[in-house]
């Protein structure tokens, strides 16, 4: 999908955004050079793997055999060594498997948990620590940093918030839904505090959030308003519809299972996706003598998390025997077969994000049962029937209903054929384009810093959100040590002298080596609080900007610094990978 | 004018509220001019030995009183020490002098002061400083540990010791007019309001540093409270469901007491995003603490349960910063609500909204002109005029 997204948005030419990807590769953000627009589409973006992973001495074409994660290549050692099993034996070893994972699933958790149970001092989040000098890092004031990956195991996201302090840019990000905290019994381990944690870093360090449906954008609302966390704006986009290609002719087991009629389910079989009400009705529909009337159940899709029972009970059940196939690892070609082959779809989730199998059954004009729940509704509106998730009966009808009358399957996808208008990678791009633009175009609030929690001092007090000084001269105030947009900026300083104060403001960057602005200052405690205005040009980004004060007498108190942009500055887009 | 003042704690070192009163009530005497002692028995092992205090003699020493004493111990403490000789003499013998007026903190040796008043011949005036309506307080604290029955029983004997109180009292201190009203209803007496209060503080150099290493100068919320469980109770109510109020950099300082239990309890251990933010400071240094109140970006005063007065509550409005507080918090300051730093929220979803709020900057309080009325002269004032009207008499 990101993939998908970036490409689509360097071609919107009227967007007016610079668009380039990066990545981060341990350490830092790190841009990637594209040696051209045409190329850009044949060039891998670099995954979270090769970005973290050391230099390779040979480019990934020269192998003998193309390297796997290590995820996949145990994962296929499995496979291979389950495949050697004798047949009689593989349905006992396939329950001790399960077992064993389940077992070593818990252990793990548990050992977290022991970790976690223990309190201590919790540190405050590290600074950002680029590995690379401010200079070189690829983000200037004004940017947006977009990231549509799945990036709640990333190092970074954490540390959004102070991304967005110390390079002044504005942070996009994206949320397919919150099955964890919503449907954690559906989920591998304990992740609904997790993913409450990530969803709330991603409201503090954001300043959009898009969302791939309007119910993850209601499901996202709530949490935030839930956990107190701040109302950050989030925008819906459409995901396009992966309809797959077809480059090569069925096989010929293809062939054969397709000979008799058969209703189509494309997901990973896990008991979110509900395969076991499809499994049930089936169970009734055989067992009041229906056999022979329904099509075929065709499931297309890997075996997940918590489904052993069901695909053991699939296997034995002396009724459904001959009527339930399930695919796994087949090709693009392939599935566009089956989808263009079956009588119609079904999709009996009990929980979506979105949906994307439905657009793609209706895509190719086909027919679609499907529940109700979550964004479902969203994806087909009147084109879908829709059907009681939790109950088998009303799918054993309808089933039975369709394969009695097939008129009716017939209408079914001529509505969707005349009225289904497939949403395409390019609606996708032109929707979050827009957002983009528009977030651009914002006017940059002012920067506010408390100099008792923001800046640093040498000779002073940090009194909460203030600098007190101790009646010492010296440097009282300086920092923040962030990038700061070329242009004009206004600049106010809050100070409350305490008798008679003498000291000097400045403005640098560089670590002192350029000076924007210099002047001392003597104010009397007398008048109260004052608050000192002054303007500074900066011909291009100041790095390491710094506002100091150095006291030369007297005691003074200071209490916000606040930098107001009075131009506009470029703004780039980085879609982050 | 001698002043014997009862108590089932010593007033120093002063960590949990009562201990506060106690003080504040001794130190606001003898500023008038009486000679104070303070004597009792101590209510718990975890006191230190104190002059005028009888040793705690032990759970089994109740065993003939109450079948099961947990979280009865004050109110058997009061029985054990009218009733047995042994330990009424113990108790006696501790006292010195005549005292002309015995202000007896809560009701438990309330009892013992008439008996004492009685078998010495004094003409002491017998003040009950009520600091509670103590049977509401122990059925809901009971509640939470036992079956129906036996809070009932529970809450039956704390309320007769409480109208005995209040029937053979001179006069009756309390810490808030509600608590008045509810007293009035219970017995007649001579009732006078003395609210909890707060000492003024203002924290030096070294207190702001040590502060600031617990909190390494990031903004932070402080929640400093004793391990009373209503504390623990209202914090689990109230940060529950996940936390996203704060920023990243932004923590809650707890301390006090309630700490340990805080961090050991469901809402947090359950949590991750509430665990990463709580920096659990523990049990400090007043100093320390007037340093925490100095630099706090906000306060919050998570309370649920519970009657009388938070003296936590007159704290954080002499600290003069947000303040994010249940109504329950805020009973006895009702006089605050319109400061304009005082966000009210009595759900877990709108405390945590006024806490991100309060973290802003943009409630600031408006109340710093009138804050001096929580300090324990002001509160104590009109008691304390009111007793010693006839001092002169007695010197």
């Amino acid at each position: 999908m990101e993939r998908s997204v970036f490409e689509q948005l360097r071609q919107l030419a009227d967007l007016g955004l610079d668009v380039k990807p990066c990545y981060w590769n341990g350490n830092a953000f790190v841009a990637v050079e594209l040696p051209s627009q045409e190329a850009a589409a044949s060039t891998p973006l670099p995954s979270a793997e090769q970005a973290t992973s050391a230099v390779p001495q040979h480019a990934p074409a020269e192998y003998l055999f193309q390297p796997v994660s290590k995820r996949e290549a145990a994962k296929q050692l499995a496979h291979s060594l389950f495949s050697l099993v004798p047949a009689g034996v593989r349905p006992h070893a396939d329950r001790i498997l399960r077992h064993s994972k389940t077992l070593a699933v818990k252990y793990v958790l548990w050992r977290g948990r022991q970790a976690a149970h223990g309190y201590r001092m919790p540190s405050l989040p590290l600074p950002l620590e680029s590995g690379r000098p401010l200079g070189q890092c690829p983000f200037q004031p004004g940017d947006i940093f977009v990231s549509m990956g799945l990036d709640w195991d990333a190092a970074w996201y954490q540390q959004l918030h102070d991304i967005k302090r110390k390079y002044g840019i504005k942070i996009v990000t994206c949320c397919y839904d919150l099955i964890p905290v919503l449907f954690p019994q559906y989920c591998v381990g304990d992740v609904a505090e997790k993913f409450t944690s990530y969803f709330v870093d991603l409201a503090h360090g954001s300043d959009l959030i898009l969302c791939i449906s309007k119910q993850t954008q209601k499901d996202l609302r709530q949490l935030l308003d839930d956990t107190g966390a701040p109302d950050t704006d989030t925008a819906v986009f459409p995901l396009g519809d992966n309809v797959p290609v077809a480059t090569e002719p069925p096989s010929d087991e293809l062939r054969r299972i397709t000979e008799r009629p058969f209703i189509l389910f494309v997901s990973t079989i896990e008991r979110r996706k509900n395969h076991q009400l499809l499994y049930k009705a089936y169970h009734l529909l055989c067992a009041q003598g229906h056999a022979d009337v329904i099509p075929n159940l065709v499931f297309v899709g890997m075996g997940g998390w918590g489904v052993g029972d069901l695909l053991m009970d699939i296997n034995l059940d002396p009724l459904t025997k001959g009527k339930i196939f399930q695919f796994t690892h087949i090709t693009d070609s392939a599935l566009r077969y089956l989808y263009e082959q079956c009588e119609y779809f079904v999709y009996p989730s009990l929980y979506e994000g979105w949906g994307l199998p439905v657009g793609e059954a209706l895509s190719l004009g086909k027919a679609v049962l499907a529940s109700d729940q979550g964004s479902l509704p969203e994806v087909g509106g009147d084109l879908v029937t829709y059907l009681d998730a939790w109950n088998p009966r009303p799918w054993a009808e309808a089933i039975l209903e369709l394969s009695l009358h097939p008129e009716k399957v017939a209408a079914m996808a001529a509505g969707v054929r005349e009225c289904y208008r497939p949403r395409t990678w390019k609606d996708a791009a032109v929707v979050v384009g827009a957002q983009l633009a528009k977030l651009a175009q914002n006017t940059t609030t002012p920067l506010t810093l408390l100099p008792g929690y923001d800046l640093s001092t040498e000779v002073g007090l940090h009194v909460g959100p203030h600098l007190y000084s101790k009646g010492e001269p010296g440097w009282l105030m300086f920092g923040p040590h962030r990038l700061l947009a070329a242009g004009t900026h206004q600049i106010r300083v809050l100070i409350k002298p305490v008798g008679t104060a003498v000291f000097e403001l400045d403005v640098v960057g560089d670590q002192g080596a350029s000076c924007f602005f210099a002047q001392q200052y003597e104010c009397s405690g007398a008048e109260g609080e004052q608050l000192l205005n002054f303007e500074v040009q900066l011909e291009r980004v100041a790095v390491d900007f710094e506002v100091r004060c150095k006291l030369i007498k007297g005691n003074l108190e200071i209490q916000r610094v606040e930098i107001a942009q009075q131009a506009t500055s470029r703004a780039a887009g980085y879609a982050g990978v | 004018m001698n002043v014997l003042l009862l108590a089932t704690y010593p007033a120093e070192p002063a960590l949990h509220g009562g201990q506060l009163r106690l003080k504040a009530l001794r130190d606001a005497y003898e500023r008038a001019g009486c000679q104070v002692q303070v004597a009792g028995v101590l209510g718990g092992d975890h006191y230190r030995s104190a002059a005028g205090f009888c040793p705690y003699p032990g759970n089994d020493a109740f065993r003939s009183l109450i079948g099961n004493s947990f979280l009865m111990e004050d109110w058997a403490l009061g029985r054990l020490f009218s009733e047995n000789d042994q330990c009424y003499d113990a108790l006696a013998s501790r006292i010195r002098g005549e005292a002309h007026v015995i202000h007896v903190e809560q009701p438990w040796l309330f009892a013992f002061a008439e008996r004492y008043r009685k078998q010495t011949g004094s003409k002491a005036a017998l003040i009950y400083g009520s600091q509670n309506i103590e049977h509401r307080l122990k059925r809901s604290i009971l509640g939470n540990y036992f079956e129906p029955n036996h809070v009932a029983r529970c809450a039956d004997l704390i309320e007769e010791a409480e109208r005995h109180a209040l029937a053979r009292a001179d006069l009756c201190c309390c810490v808030s007019q509600e608590d008045i009203d509810q007293s009035r209803l219970m017995q007649a007496c001579d009732f006078i309001l003395a609210p909890n209060g707060v000492e003024s503080w203002d924290a030096s150099s070294a207190d702001v540093e040590a502060a600031n290493r617990l909190s390494a100068h990031a903004p932070f919320a402080l929640f400093c409270a004793s391990a009373h469980p209503p504390n623990i109770k209202g914090f689990e109510d109230l940060f529950a469901g996940g936390f996203g109020a704060l920023a990243p950099h932004e923590r809650i300082v707890l301390a006090g007491s309630a700490t340990e239990s805080i961090m050991k309890s469901a809402t947090v251990t359950s949590s991750l995003s509430l665990r990463r933010k709580l920096v659990p400071a523990g049990i400090l240094p007043r100093g320390t603490l007037e340093g925490l109140l100095t630099t706090a970006r906000a306060i919050v005063l998570p309370i649920t349960q519970g009657g009388g007065t938070n003296l936590k509550t007159a704290e954080a409005i002499w600290a003069d910063k947000p303040i994010v507080a249940t109504r329950v918090a805020m009973r006895g300051f009702e006089a605050f609500l319109d400061s304009t730093g005082v966000l009210i929220a009595d759900d877990a979803r709108g405390f945590k909204k006024g806490l991100r709020h309060a973290m802003s900057g943009e409630r600031l309080p408006n109340h710093r002109e009138r804050r001096d009325s929580v300090l324990w002269d002001h509160c104590l004032a009109e008691l304390i005029a009111r007793v010693t009207v006839r001092k002169d008499r007695f010197e």
